[in-house]
């Protein structure tokens, strides 16, 4: 992905997986099966190396740790987005899409990966819907939906409104730039 | 580059404006006199009641100055507008045809060339604006199509494709990372042999990722997007609009740009 996106070096040093095999206490004796924590990054790194059999006691070469999923990518929470897209709170993740794009990469999991696409083009017709309003103020029903957007859906709101707000203002102020 | 990062993706309206100020337009001077030439016009000889066509800008600027009458052209009319309203209530999948600067001409003329409208200006305000909430509420409709590759929405005025532009810049964008990101895992999968499937993990070198990065690059990302609105400049309104947006964007992340840099070792 991309080595110098701010966002992405957030989003992975945000995001902690339940991972297993491996405490990482240094000094300590190295345990079985045992779950902690660790950020993207460091998670990938470690899972991707493999344990050389010759020195260990398993008869074959076995990564280090293995990735257990988050809850946000649990067959639970993937009903639910199918169910109602709008519905969904990603709020607490910050970076939800981009989460998406790392952990589809690992997995090559393009189910996943569909079906997050259709998700995301719901929400974002939604967004563009709920964006037209030209105050600054933004109430009402729809307030449960915008609460629930993540970091990238609030730039898209953002951005949108914007866009509309710039159109609506320009064709709004007709006898004074007329001269211009 | 110095501009704040709004105003890096789209035109602002003033911009549209001033594009649409080189349409030519239709004028009938009041005073007969010599014509000039200006730097990106050419002022021909005016006779005093004999039609001339000259940019828009010039045109305002006559008026201005009270030298000349501006004829308010063909696409204009009550009866003309009215037929296209009707044509957009009747196609609810098609956008119809209106030249490529509509709103702003409109805009313009309606400002400051009142009296030289024929029908009552009122209700021309009023359809233009019922044609503009329409050809909205169809574009809106067909957002809800958008996939990573390719958008098509023929007929839209450089105006409405400008107010959505950011937005659908930035959804396709992130459709497109979704995409790759899925099918830089299988192109790996494929050229190093290891197990498919969902909880496996991969067995190769970090760096791999970037390779594979590199290799979509060539394939996915052309610079070249051809929205008609960046070489809209010379248009004249009669033309047609068609109007495709590739996947990526004539703006990319700062960031992926550097990206391609450093591949490239």
């Amino acid at each position: 992905m991309s080595y110098y996106d701010i966002d992405d070096i957030i989003a992975d040093g945000q995001v902690r997986y339940g991972l297993g095999y491996l405490n990482g206490q240094p000094g300590e004796p190295i345990k079985d099966n045992v779950k902690m924590e660790l950020p993207l990054w460091l998670a990938q790194i470690l899972a991707t190396q493999l344990i050389d059999p010759s020195q260990s006691s398993q008869e074959e070469a076995q990564p280090i740790l293995k990735l257990i999923e988050p809850e946000f990518f649990s067959k639970q929470f993937l009903n639910f987005i199918k169910s109602n897209s709008y519905k969904t709170n990603l709020s607490p993740y910050l970076f939800y899409y981009k989460l998406v794009c790392k952990w589809a990469n690992m997995y090559n999991d393009t189910e996943l990966v569909d079906l997050i696409s259709k998700m995301l083009v719901d929400r974002a017709s939604e967004i563009n819907d709920l964006s037209f309003k030209l105050n600054d103020q933004f109430t009402g029903n729809n307030q449960e939906f915008l609460n629930g957007l993540d970091g990238f859906e609030k730039a898209l709101f953002k951005t949108s409104h914007a866009s509309f707000k710039d159109l609506k203002n320009w064709l709004r102020n007709s006898a004074n730039s007329a001269s211009s | 580059m110095s501009l704040p990062k709004q105003l890096r993706d789209t035109f602002t309206p003033k911009e549209i404006s001033f594009l649409a100020e080189q349409e030519p337009i239709m004028i009938l001077p009041r005073y007969s006199m010599h014509g000039t030439t200006l730097i990106s016009a050419k002022l021909p000889n005016l006779r005093a009641l004999h039609r001339e066509s000259i940019p828009i800008w010039l045109a305002l600027i006559l008026k201005r100055q009270d030298k000349c009458n501006i004829v308010i052209p063909d696409w204009l009319q009550l009866s003309y507008l009215q037929q296209k309203y009707e044509d957009e209530i009747q196609n609810p999948n098609k956008f119809s045809k209106l030249p490529w600067h509509w709103i702003t001409i409109s805009k313009l003329l309606l400002d400051s060339a009142v009296d030289d409208f024929m029908d009552p200006v009122y209700e021309i305000r009023s359809l233009i604006q019922d044609l503009r909430e329409v050809r909205l509420l169809k574009a809106r409709r067909g957002l809800k199509e958008l996939n990573e590759v390719y958008l098509q929405l023929d007929g839209l005025s450089l105006i409405e494709i400008n107010e959505v532009r950011p937005f659908v810049l930035k959804v396709m964008n992130q459709l497109r990372k979704l995409k790759e990101s899925s099918k830089i895992g299988e192109q790996e999968m494929y050229g190093d042999d290891t197990e498919i499937g969902g909880d496996t993990v991969m067995s190769q070198d970090v760096d791999d990722d970037y390779a594979g990065v590199q290799i979509n690059d060539s394939v996915g990302i052309n610079h070249g997007s051809n929205s008609a609105g960046r070489s809209g400049a010379g248009n004249s309104y009669l033309n047609d609009s068609h109007t495709r947006v590739q996947g990526d964007s004539m703006e990319d992340d700062d960031s992926d740009s550097d990206d391609d840099i450093y591949r490239k070792d």
